[in-house]
């Protein structure tokens, strides 16, 4: 396993959040699109995103397993396929919603909020475990990395047993070309930003994420034999929205985005609300504004309440390359974007203001943990370029079941359908094996 | 102070549009007060060269501006709706970079013998915390360490 970033011991997590933001994260915390609207977060770290965002489970429902079989052509995308691959992900983390004795006034002005509104909000089943409320313990803390292990990360769950049995992991190793040879595959790349190095495999399993992935297959001419590389971006734009009341709300207290909107009516319109709550720095710059009245803001930050607001993306952009090799992020959101966002905007405020927000405000930007295909998939390798194998297309030896082969965005947390494809993919690259 | 990205000139230009985004209350420390540019190496060290040298150009051009000018500049970022495209774009960009970059350092509570970090901190109150400590020893570091093939040590 080849990862760009550091490994980082429980107890070395660079918890200043400047230090968090800027070194678990490509390009200093953020990459921004073509129009500097939309940034997108990358993880770089063993582990990834993972360790700040492997929180919140769910399975693919219809809304997003529907357009996938429309968009790819691939059957196996059913809520019935996809079952025992949801199972054996499930069975390696444990997942359970938070109990409703620790939630902050933040929650049940979102749940009280939804209901309000006739809208439903339920827990969200998270992945985490001994997160010990009881002590005290703050979990928006460990959007930099959870330092007592409750949150079910990769390193934590997955990779250990795998370090166990033998897996090899180069950490601080950055891919830069992929070489198809006669027998397998050559990456080479710099170790700890210096070294030159190349490594040989008979097989090369891509787990870079749509930015890393797209770029490294583009920087190596895949393009000419992969046309739809890069094609079908798609992202879901996350909107900060903040209430400011005459008491203390203390949203960044206890457990960390215990409820989301679970409602068909929303997600039919292709959006989600979620109970979340920024931490300091990132409070600072989503909330609009600065000088005086920034301070005072922020001063009184006990006094803010929070909905998050996640836009589902459906029509695709591209990742381009520029000339001098720098990614070229086109989100491709449309007027149709732009009129869920301020639907979703209002129900948001709505929520706030009925439990006495004074002040309602939204972020000027959106931040994109999540963004989907570049590599999608599909059955034809003209408009795809995974197959329902996951190999890509014209190329046996090298594999993808990463967010980069999404055929759009799903409008749902992806990580255990990434754990599923992931396990599913596995097999298949041992019966190929084989 | 002293930078390996910046000169001294180019902190002085960082430290003013940190006055204008951060200009201190009753309570809270003006951001050239406080000294926490220092630190501004632990952050750019990890930017693109592109972003960097975007932010050295920047500091240049500003350098022989008045406050009041730059004020206007942080005000035209508001204003992003109101221009066409490209200058949208890069509007917001200064926003996001310039706000993220000061408000990274003033508001991470940076350890600095001053205590201002703290006092930032004390200002606005945060007390977010894990208190636990964990019970069980940590086995992934050493599991790393062997299952590193470049690793000295393993040789």
């Amino acid at each position: 396993m080849l990862e760009a970033g550091k490994y980082y011991p429980r107890d070395t997590f660079p918890l200043p959040e400047i230090d968090s933001n800027s070194q678990m994260y490509w390009s200093g915390g953020l990459e921004l699109d073509t129009t500097s609207k939309n940034g997108i977060m990358r993880g770089k770290a063993v582990g990834g995103g993972t360790l700040a965002y492997q929180a919140v489970m769910c399975r693919f429902d219809e809304y997003a397993f529907g357009p996938w079989r429309d968009l790819s052509g691939i059957q196996y995308f059913t809520l019935e396929e996809m079952e025992p691959w949801y199972e054996k992900a499930e069975s390696l983390l444990h997942m359970a919603p938070v109990d409703e004795r620790y939630r902050n006034e933040c929650s049940r002005i979102f749940v009280e909020g939804h209901a309000k509104y006739g809208y439903q909000a339920k827990p969200e089943l998270r992945a985490q475990r001994d997160c010990h409320w009881e002590e005290g313990n703050d979990c928006i803390v460990c959007l930099g990395g959870c330092p007592i292990d409750s949150k079910q990360s990769m390193p934590h769950t997955v990779l250990k047993p795998a370090l166990k049995q033998g897996l090899h992991l180069i950490p601080e190793f950055e891919a830069k070309r992929v070489e198809v040879k006669p027998d397998g595959v050559a990456v080479h790349g710099e170790y700890r930003q210096g070294e030159r190095m190349s490594f040989f495999g008979r097989r090369l399993v891509l787990a870079g994420a749509p930015l890393g992935n797209t770029k490294l297959l583009l920087k190596s001419g895949f393009k000419a034999k992969l046309p739809a590389l890069g094609n079908s971006f798609y992202i879901h734009t996350q909107w900060f929205h903040f209430g400011m009341y005459d008491r203390e709300i203390n949203g960044h207290k206890g457990p960390f985005q215990v409820y989301g909107s679970h409602d068909p009516k929303l997600r039919q319109q292709g959006f989600k609300l979620e109970n979340t709550f920024p931490p300091p720095v990132g409070l600072a710059w989503l909330f609009p504004g600065y000088g005086r009245e920034h301070h005072a803001t922020m001063r009184k930050f006990r006094n803010l309440s929070c909905v998050e607001t996640s836009i589902r993306s459906f029509h695709p952009g591209t990742l381009r390359l520029d000339k001098h090799e720098n990614l070229i992020i086109n989100c491709g959101l449309t007027d149709d974007e732009e009129r869920r966002t301020k639907v979703a905007e209002e129900l948001a405020h709505n929520i706030l203001r009925s439990f006495g927000a004074k002040q309602v405000v939204a972020s000027r930007f959106s931040i994109c943990p999540h963004h989907f295909g570049g590599l999608n998939m599909g059955v034809n390798g003209a408009k795809s370029c995974v197959d329902p194998e996951f190999r890509l297309h014209g190329f046996p030896n090298i594999y993808c079941a990463d967010t980069s082969a999404f055929p759009n965005a799903p409008g749902m947390n992806p990580v255990l359908t990434i754990l599923a494809l992931s396990i599913k993919a596995s097999q298949q690259i041992l019966k190929g094996m084989a | 102070m002293a930078s390996k990205y910046f000169t001294l000139a180019q902190l002085q230009v960082i430290n003013r549009m940190g006055d204008i985004l951060a200009p201190g209350d009753d309570v809270l420390p003006r951001f050239s007060e406080s000294g926490l540019v220092e630190h501004i190496d632990r952050m750019v060290a990890y930017l693109p060269s592109s972003d960097i040298a975007s932010l050295r150009l920047l500091t240049n051009v500003l350098r022989f501006m008045p406050n009041f000018v730059i004020r206007v500049v942080f005000k035209l970022t508001s204003l992003d709706r109101y221009f066409p495209g490209a200058i949208a774009a890069n509007l917001r960009k200064l926003d996001i970079g310039s706000r993220g970059i000061i408000f990274a350092l003033y508001y991470s509570f940076l350890n600095d013998p001053a205590g201002y970090g703290q006092r930032i901190k004390d200002g606005i109150g945060w007390d977010g915390a894990i208190r636990t400590k964990p019970e069980e020893p940590d086995e992934m570091p050493s599991l790393i360490q062997k299952a590193n093939p470049l690793n000295p040590l393993q040789n």
